[in-house]
């Protein structure tokens, strides 16, 4: 049988269609994926970048022959919380403090982990925090392992970067985003009583 | 020739076919690249990060402190790398050495899963930038994910030179502090082995001035 060229016409653009339909995800997946490494390598590196800073301002603030506190999340979230707002699109940089109280920051600790920010501050949020681990004072008679330790401290960027993930392919619990947890480390100077 | 309408319509679908199976496995491939070399770019960021503040964490401590026997790095499980579980005994050695790796663990957390390291010596001294090489303490544990070569002055007043950078003060070069670690990024236990054929060897190294009022 002969088929008409109308007929065949459709029949091509049919078959274009369905073959655009396979393809056409698959294509758009790949697209954003490629697109969405590209802004987490970008977030990331900014990442690294900050909290190094912050890591070594942190020591520095701990330093003083005046002071032995190392600087709370807020301050650290006021050193590096505009490089690092222009480099996570779309996501909020937060203090790791207690959203309720407005006099001291009240998280002594990071948090475990990135849920536990999203759980305090929701989605694609981004938390600043500092932990000084400080030695043991040093006794007369027994001093402790490790007393005459400068104290360490550790800057930590967790939580959630917003990302072009779609729903269910995402890391986090939703879509949208995919998790962070950026750390920096190191030993302040402590000035001798 | 002229082929039957039929058979070029079957043609027509079995090229269409095989054109999709060869453009999706390579378009998939240059993604898994493209994700796998984003990646790279991202450890060795943060690699580079961890060597710097483990190189400048050094001066800390003073040039005579050596540790205590029965020391250890990382007695904290915040400062150390969890997945490995590492524990250095650092006595009779340089306490810049040990600060050296508790910055450097304590930096160092992410990305775990996916390095291979090359374990050095912990703490090294003398070498020089004209390609003297350097020798570890002999306290030094062996195996440590990053290596600093550090001078001292032991508590026996013996003195262990550092590394000696020519280009620094030519001639006679300035004493610094040098820090270097290795790692292999292994995609074998991800999605991206599917397309991922290459094992890249990271390495980072940084070389830290003493500070002005320590020279």
């Amino acid at each position: 049988m002969r088929l008409r060229w109308g007929r065949r016409s459709r029949r091509s653009a049919a078959q274009a269609t369905v073959e655009f339909a396979v393809v056409a995800p698959l294509f758009f997946l790949c697209l954003l994926a490629s697109i969405d490494a590209g802004l987490w390598a970008v977030q990331t590196s900014a990442e690294v970048a900050a909290v190094e800073q912050a890591a070594r301002d942190a020591a520095s603030a701990a330093a003083g022959p005046l002071s032995e506190t190392a600087p709370d999340a807020r301050t650290v979230v006021a050193d590096i919380g505009q490089r690092l707002r222009q480099a996570l699109f779309g996501t909020t940089v937060v203090a790791w403090c207690d959203p309720t109280r407005r006099d001291a920051c009240g998280f002594v600790s990071c948090p475990a982990s990135p849920g536990a920010v999203q759980a305090v501050f929701g989605p694609r949020v981004v938390a600043l925090c500092v932990e000084v681990d400080a030695p043991p004072p040093c006794a007369v008679t027994a001093p402790a392992a490790g007393c005459g330790d400068s104290p360490m401290v550790t800057v930590r960027a967790i939580g959630y970067v917003a990302a072009l993930v779609p729903p269910g392919f995402g890391a986090g619990t939703e879509a949208g985003e995919i998790a962070t947890d950026i750390a920096a480390t190191t030993h302040s100077l402590r000035f001798a009583p | 020739m002229n082929i039957p309408r039929r058979a070029r319509r079957r043609h027509s679908n079995a090229q269409a076919a095989l054109e999709t199976a060869l453009v999706i496995p390579i378009l998939l491939l240059l993604v898994c690249n493209f994700i796998a070399l984003m990646l790279e770019i991202s450890v060795q960021q943060q690699l580079d990060s961890a060597v710097t503040l483990a190189a400048e964490s050094r001066f800390q401590a003073t040039e005579s402190s050596f540790d205590p026997p029965g020391t250890m790095c990382c007695p904290d499980a915040r400062c150390c790398n969890g997945e490995t579980g590492a524990q250095l005994q650092t006595g009779g050695i340089p306490t810049g050495c040990r600060y050296a790796a508790e910055s450097f663990y304590g930096t160092m957390r992410s990305f775990g899963s996916l390095l291979t390291w090359h374990l050095q010596p912990l703490c090294t001294s003398g070498g020089d930038s004209r390609g003297a090489p350097s020798a570890p303490y002999p306290a030094s544990p062996r195996g440590s994910e990053v290596s600093c070569d550090v001078g001292s002055v032991a508590p026996d007043g013996n003195a262990y030179p550092g590394y000696l950078d020519h280009a620094l003060n030519p001639p006679s070069g300035l004493d610094v502090v040098i820090c270097d670690a290795t790692a292999s990024l292994d995609f074998g236990d991800t999605p991206l082995a599917w397309g991922v054929f290459w094992t890249p060897t990271l390495h980072a190294h940084a070389e830290v001035l003493p500070p002005p009022f320590r020279q």
